[in-house]
């Protein structure tokens, strides 16, 4: 589904939105670009990237633009979610919950790194739980950077901000 | 070779576009890099619009993208009604992706002093303070 656009010829962006609700039922705004780059400029970052960050294991295949991280962690790799707004509703009508004691993080888990303005700037889904409380930077996330791959990343070997890292679990 | 070229940090700006997830990490990321502030200061808002729509009109490419995106920050840090008009415009552009979303953040950063006159209706309201002489001016721009 990547498409070249052709800069001769003006065309919409292609982007669009699908119905996606919370549990509550209420709309998320959401939306699906169909645009990737693969030129050479793209491909070279995308290579400096996989160098930069220690440990990282980026899933194949996965490049794509048609998701966004919290597209993968709360839509299924459907569609990109991008307002903040938006975020709070899912974490608010899905019943997630922080997880004050760091000890009981599970594997499935999410994980969400702040800004320092305190807005969601990244989310992912831990795949291995932090081996002891005292040093968080042993757990494992899986998450998607931004138009780039899906990645298996040590919880701090990541381009986000790091200061404000919180995990959370839906309960029913 | 366009006269930003050696400006800026494609290194860093290359990395922030691909990594971003919404449009407020590209702009906030945008406006930490100094190579990006340094660009912005070299350049009048008038020089930095026509580059925009140079890149705009140019060849789409991942570079292009990157040009298009700084041009936008780079434009939001200047303050004038000049920039205001740009960003009007800005949120008409369809064939760039956050184009509206960049000029929403950037409509919600701005100070008032530098929208048009014309659009500018202030609502007044006054007031009687309780328990002084003083009467309080409300002063709401909608």
């Amino acid at each position: 589904m990547s498409i070249i656009i052709d800069p001769n010829e003006p065309v919409p962006l292609r982007r669009k939105d699908i119905i996606l609700q919370t549990r509550q039922g209420n709309p998320i705004i959401n939306s699906q670009v169909l645009e990737l780059f693969e030129d050479e400029d793209y491909s070279k970052q995308i290579d400096k990237i996989r160098e930069k960050y220690i440990g990282i294991m980026p899933r194949p295949s996965t490049i794509s633009c048609l998701y966004n991280c919290h597209g993968m962690t709360f839509a299924s790799k459907r569609t990109g979610i991008e307002l903040n707004e938006e975020l709070i509703k899912i974490l608010k009508e899905d019943n997630y919950v922080e997880i004050i004691n760091l000890a009981s993080i599970l594997t499935g888990d999410l994980v969400l790194y702040f800004s320092e303005k305190g807005e969601i700037e990244h989310s992912g889904i831990v795949i291995k739980p932090p081996e002891n409380t005292d040093f968080l930077g042993t757990a494992t996330v899986l998450s998607k950077w931004g138009s780039g791959f899906e990645v298996i990343h040590p919880l701090y070997a990541c381009p986000y901000e790091l200061l404000s890292v919180k995990f959370y679990r839906c309960t029913n | 070779m366009t006269p930003y070229e050696d400006i800026l940090d494609y290194r860093n700006l290359e990395e922030i576009v691909i990594v971003a997830n919404t449009p407020m990490f590209l702009y906030s990321n945008f406006q930490k890099n100094q190579s990006l502030l340094n660009f912005s200061f070299s350049f009048s808002d008038q020089q930095l619009i026509d580059f925009f729509y140079s890149e705009y009109n140019g060849k789409r490419t991942f570079r292009n993208l990157v040009n298009l995106y700084s041009c936008i920050v780079a434009i939001s840090l200047k303050d004038s009604s000049y920039v205001y008009g740009f960003f009007k415009n800005l949120k008409s552009i369809n064939n760039l992706k956050w184009a509206s979303e960049l000029a929403d953040i950037y409509f919600s950063k701005i100070s008032y002093s530098i929208i048009p006159e014309e659009n500018v209706l202030p609502n007044l309201t006054t007031y009687n303070s309780l328990g002084a002489d003083t009467q309080i001016v409300n002063f709401n721009i909608p």
